[in-house]
């Protein structure tokens, strides 16, 4: 089941002599479930395709089609909600919200739905199965990185997203706990059927998710990867 | 040092908003407080002068008889002493019949000093010749054509000159000058000095006597215009402190008001104020500033910059910003008060100067009408404000700079860095357990978590408030109170008063006269007042407040003497028969139905109905009261007072001293109906707080028929009058001096001009106060919005991310409405608990301090509510704003900002 589609992609920056064709024409689709990691050269415009995706910023042509339906065409609000329900976030640096504990920012996306239901079991579920749960009166300062990152991961996964796009969630973390954090993410994927689009600079990283979609001057090589769960 | 100076340069020109937001701070700050101050100096010297034109441009006054005065010209100048200008008056003689009329000579320069220049003819230069004014002139009924005749005193004068009037009629006697050469009763020259004022000018008298040997004590100062030359002894604020704690009652009050009055507390406090506003608002805004950078400090010193270059750095940002902001501040402050002072310099004047005479302080203002007119005169620009207020906020520059240092060194470098270090106490609670919304929660965490700013800026945005509410307060009893004095002083807020210039009973406005007054063309009514005085025991115990009477108080001594006057006359206020029992003078008034009906406002206890008075023939007490407002308790309502009066208006002049023959008097008891706070009409010519000075008098008052029938007093004292809407005051004027010329003593007082004057002068307050309340309510909104963009621009990435996470802008907007209605609440509430406070000192001032009559307790709600409102909205609304920099920005670029 195809769960995103991007369709003829095209990103200008710029106008006339300082404009830079960032994506050129990328099309591709992800199936439910995948884990796929995407990887490219500084500039290259992976993390453009991934904000575009995000619904965070705009194309210049195409379309992407997130659970069928083309976020181009969505206003503004539209779309802020769009993201809230379809599409969980996972940063380089955590973003996590330092005046809230850790349970409180994993639940903080679900509360943005007025009126939704906070799964309180899910939550519980979730810090557990990332080794938060004893953590989660902790406040993020008092963490360490991976342990944020984990929380940022727990917080993606607690509105049941659509797609997780994670931009170099692993760019701040030392080996062992990329190694985990790594662990975690294809546990989740597994676990909670989630479908995780990945920026990353890492070959070896790139190298254990499902797919690698090599991105070049704008232009999209798409890979094949090994499992490794 | 150069590098230091150069680097903190380039930082300022870096952080741009910044520095023009302190900039701007620092430049209202001391416009505010130099602008104010120049306001406040101005009407000072406009005080001073008036003061001078008042009362006489001399400081002190000397008996020429005394020590060795009579080479004092040969001596203008000497060791510790220059004398700027000095005048000789020479009595020649007093009369009391048919007015208080001194005969006087007095030189060139002494006319000069005390505005008494001849205006027609010239002075008096042989024996038969006189100058009088046109007011004497007038009450004398003297033709006033140069060369006129006239008898005076048995003695026939030829008027030669007209002099220019007195500032007040009734300041003093009827002045007849006449030549240096004429013998008359006396001779009793008096030298008036005015001293070298570019130095104090009471150490100048001290050399003057120890040169002259003059007894001091013997002087008679012009404190009025030596208060504002250096040339009062100052008494110490221990001393002042010392003295009050003393006091039986009303401690604080006293020690209030007297240090109010010898070193002026209330503009010094009022400037500290604005000057502590100042330099917090200039301190919060230079903390925001430097917080942004505080990471590239941390850097810095990590690279190896020590605490003392770190410290320059700082303190050569905070000079160079006043450097700049301070003089153009000054010069804008005060450029806007030379403004306002040009249009409304008259509010800055002190209002009572004129109605004070002879050191003692005069109730009924009204007497001066349009005699005494008060003129605000030049701006003058408070060159020792400019300067202290430099000094001051060098020193506190000096101390932010000492004190953001000390701050620096709390946290490590890494934690400086990073700007964390964050070791607060945190809750542990999880709110999304309980919680379906964490927009409320995340937007109080927000704002809690700099708990400093949130207290500055909440603080910042209460004390304008505070100013507003206060100003409110202070301004809605002003008005009251001034209506009521009005009242109190003149009856039913006459705009003209017809009276008995005399201290004798039989001079009196006949009924008939009182009646056609009434009938008098542009007279909306007339209430007349009559009077008789009387004298009261009170036995056995039931008076303890002896000490505030010289005449009978345990601790009188030299400087705390009863009024040789009213002892003269009516062998004091107060005298004592007994070891517990005394017999009080009272002034007993009948008024009409109507005043007696507007009385009832002050009614302090029972109640008052002028029916049941005719028909039980019972008595309205009015209640002594203390310097600092306290009523004594001696006469309650339904006590049985007996009051003893002189048996009719014929008997004699010494029967006031009450200790003549039983034939000379009545008797008579009476119940007390009521018990109220002042009189309404009165008469200030028998005794009263302002003739003796030394003591506090009481009243009895009935009806006018009851005068009649218990003492057979037929005619009145005064009449106040009320004119129709647009009567001509000058037209009625007139009319009403042919009704009463041919009655002795009897004056008329047109109070018209003052009463719009007045009302006036409190509109301008008003207006100057709203005024500064609402600067300083700009300043506080503009620290606000700086504040606000600095904590919404600092957590621009989490609200970027939060963003990303799909919160929408309505969403964001809550978030920070929330915000924004935390700080406002708070800063409502906090605004609401020091207004409290505060209002209790405002009360407790205006009630013992300024004498207010019947000052309200509270405001009603309606400001209050509308201040509160009014800091939620502007919160709110600055949240909001500071917010749309982040709407306006895409969730990218919030994210890799």
């Amino acid at each position: 089941m195809k769960i995103l589609e991007v369709l003829e992609i095209e990103k200008v920056y710029g106008t006339a002599e300082n404009q830079v064709h960032a994506l050129k024409g990328i099309s591709f689709s992800v199936q439910r479930g995948e884990f796929i990691t995407i990887v490219g050269t500084s500039g290259s415009g992976k993390s453009t395709l991934m904000n575009l995706i995000g619904g965070l910023d705009t194309p210049a042509k195409g379309e992407i089609r997130i659970r069928g339906r083309n976020i181009a065409a969505l206003t503004r609000k539209e779309l802020t909600i769009f993201r809230r329900r379809n599409i969980g976030f996972v940063f380089q640096n955590y973003s996590l919200m330092p005046v809230l504990n850790v349970y409180d920012n994993v639940a903080l996306p679900v509360t943005f739905d007025k009126g939704s239901y906070v799964d309180h079991t899910f939550i519980e579920g979730l810090l557990k199965d990332l080794g938060l749960w004893e953590k989660r009166s902790k406040y993020p300062n008092e963490l360490s990185g991976g342990q944020q990152q984990r929380v940022a991961l727990a917080r993606a996964l607690a509105n049941k997203p659509a797609v997780i796009l994670a931009d170099e969630p692993t760019g701040n973390l030392d080996s062992r706990t990329t190694a985990e954090v790594m662990g975690l993410l294809r546990a989740s994927v597994k676990k909670y059927h989630q479908t995780i689009l990945m920026v990353t600079h890492n070959e070896q990283i790139a190298q254990s998710c499902d797919r690698i979609i090599h991105i070049e001057d704008g232009l999209i090589e798409e890979k094949g990867g090994e499992h490794h769960v | 040092m150069f590098k230091t100076v150069k680097t903190a340069f380039t930082y300022l020109l870096y952080y741009k908003k910044q520095t023009l937001a302190l900039l701007l701070g620092v430049v209202i700050s001391v416009g505010l407080l130099t602008g104010v101050s120049s306001l406040v100096y101005s009407g000072k010297v406009a005080d001073m002068e008036r003061c001078r034109s008042l009362y006489g441009d001399a400081h002190y006054i000397l008996d020429m008889n005394e020590g060795n005065l009579s080479s004092w010209k040969e001596h203008k100048k000497e060791a510790g002493f220059a004398i700027e200008r000095a005048g000789i008056y020479t009595m020649k003689k007093k009369i009391e019949s048919p007015y208080n009329i001194t005969f006087a000579y007095a030189d060139q320069e002494y006319r000069d000093m005390f505005g008494r220049t001849i205006v027609s003819g010239t002075y008096p230069a042989r024996p038969g010749e006189a100058a009088l004014d046109k007011k004497a002139l007038q009450n004398l009924e003297i033709d006033s054509r140069i060369g006129s005749r006239f008898e005076l005193s048995g003695k026939e004068f030829t008027l030669c000159g007209i002099t220019a009037d007195k500032w007040d009629a009734k300041a003093g006697d009827i002045e007849v000058f006449v030549s240096q050469d004429i013998k008359l009763e006396t001779e009793q020259p008096t030298l008036y000095v005015k001293f070298d004022e570019s130095s104090p000018v009471y150490p100048q008298l001290a050399a003057f006597c120890r040169y002259f040997h003059y007894n001091m004590k013997e002087t008679v100062w012009n404190s009025q215009l030596t208060s504002y030359v250096g040339g009062n002894r100052k008494e110490s604020v221990f001393f002042i402190i010392g003295e009050g704690l003393h006091q039986p009652a009303g401690k604080a009050a006293y020690i209030w008001g007297t240090l109010n009055e010898v070193y002026n507390l209330t503009e010094k406090l009022a400037v500290l104020i604005l000057g502590l506003f100042a330099a917090f608002v200039i301190f919060s805004l230079f903390q925001i500033s430097l917080r942004k950078r505080m990471s590239q400090y941390g850097i810095m010193q990590v690279l190896g910059m020590d605490e003392k270059r770190n410290f320059a750095l700082l303190i050569s940002e905070l000079y160079m910003i006043l450097l700049a902001g301070y003089p153009l501040g000054a010069v804008l402050g005060n450029g806007a008060a030379g403004l306002f002072y040009s249009r409304m310099g008259e509010m800055f004047v002190n209002q009572d100067i004129g109605l004070v005479r002879g050191g003692l302080h005069q109730t009924d203002a009204r007497e001066l009408a349009s005699s005494v007119s008060v003129e605000a005169g030049s701006f003058h620009v408070s060159w020792n404000a400019v300067v202290l207020g430099a000094i001051f906020l060098l020193i506190l520059m000096l101390a932010v700079s000492v004190l953001l240092v000390r701050r620096m060194r709390k946290h490590t470098w890494a934690e400086l860095i990073t700007q964390g270090g964050d070791k607060k106490r945190r809750s542990r609670r999880v709110y999304s357990l309980k919680k379906a919304n964490m927009t409320g929660i995340l937007g109080r965490r927000f704002v809690l978590e700099q708990k400093g700013m949130f207290c500055a800026v909440i603080f910042s945005l209460a004390l304008g408030g505070i100013l507003f509410l206060g100003t409110t307060y202070v301004a809605q009893n002003t008005k009251i109170h001034n209506e009521m004095t009005f009242k109190a002083d003149d009856g039913l807020g006459s705009d003209m008063q017809v009276y008995e210039d005399s201290h004798t009973l039989s001079d009196v406005i006949p009924e008939k006269t009182a009646e056609r007054i009434k009938q008098t063309a542009g007279i909306r009514s007339a209430s007349p007042v009559s009077y008789t005085l009387g004298e009261i025991p009170l036995e056995n115990g039931s008076f303890t407040w002896k000490n505030f009477y010289p005449e009978v108080a345990e601790d009188a001594n030299e400087d705390f003497r009863p009024d040789p006057l009213i002892m003269e006359r009516y062998n004091g206020i107060i005298t004592q028969q007994g070891d517990e029992d005394y017999r009080l003078k009272v002034n007993i008034y009948g008024y009409c139905d109507e005043m007696l009906e507007d009385l009832s406002e002050y009614v302090l206890e029972g109640s008052l109905s002028p029916e049941k008075l005719k028909q039980e023939n019972t008595v309205v007490w009015q209640a002594l009261m203390d310097g600092q407002g306290y009523y004594n308790d001696a006469v309650k309502v339904g006590d049985t007072i007996r009051l003893k009066v002189p048996a009719n208006p014929d008997v004699p002049q010494q029967a006031l001293r009450f200790e003549g023959s039983d034939g000379w008097y009545k008797e008579k008891s009476f119940k007390v109906a009521a018990v109220v706070s002042r009189p309404l009409g009165k008469t200030d010519e028998y005794i009263n707080l302002n003739a003796g000075g030394s003591g506090i008098t009481a009243a009895v008052i009935m009806t006018n028929r009851q005068m009649d029938d218990n003492f057979g007093i037929k005619g009145y004292n005064s009449v106040g009058i009320t004119l129709e809407e647009g009567a001509d005051s000058d037209a009625v004027h007139q009319k009403l001096r042919g009704e009463t010329s041919g009655i002795a003593k009897c004056l008329i007082t047109d109070y018209t001009r003052l009463i719009k004057k007045q009302n006036l002068y409190l509109q301008q307050k008003l207006f100057f106060f709203y005024g500064i309340a609402a600067i300083l309510l700009i300043i506080s909104i503009f620290h606000m919005m700086n504040s606000m963009r600095y904590l919404v621009a600092a957590r621009r990435y989490e609200f970027g991310v939060l963003r990303a996470m799909g919160i929408t802008d309505a969403g964001f907007g809550r978030i920070l409405m929330r915000q924004g209605l935390l700080y406002g609440l708070c800063a409502a509430g906090l605004m609401l608990v020091l207004y409290w406070i505060v209002q209790k000192l405002l009360y407790y001032g205006l009630q013992h301090v300024f004498l207010y009559l019947h000052a309200s307790s509270g405001l009603p709600p309606l400001p209050i509510a509308a201040a509160a409102l009014l800091n939620i909205l502007i919160c709110i609304g600055t949240m909001l704003w500071a917010g749309r920099e982040v709407l306006r920005d895409s969730i990218i670029q919030e994210l890799t900002k």
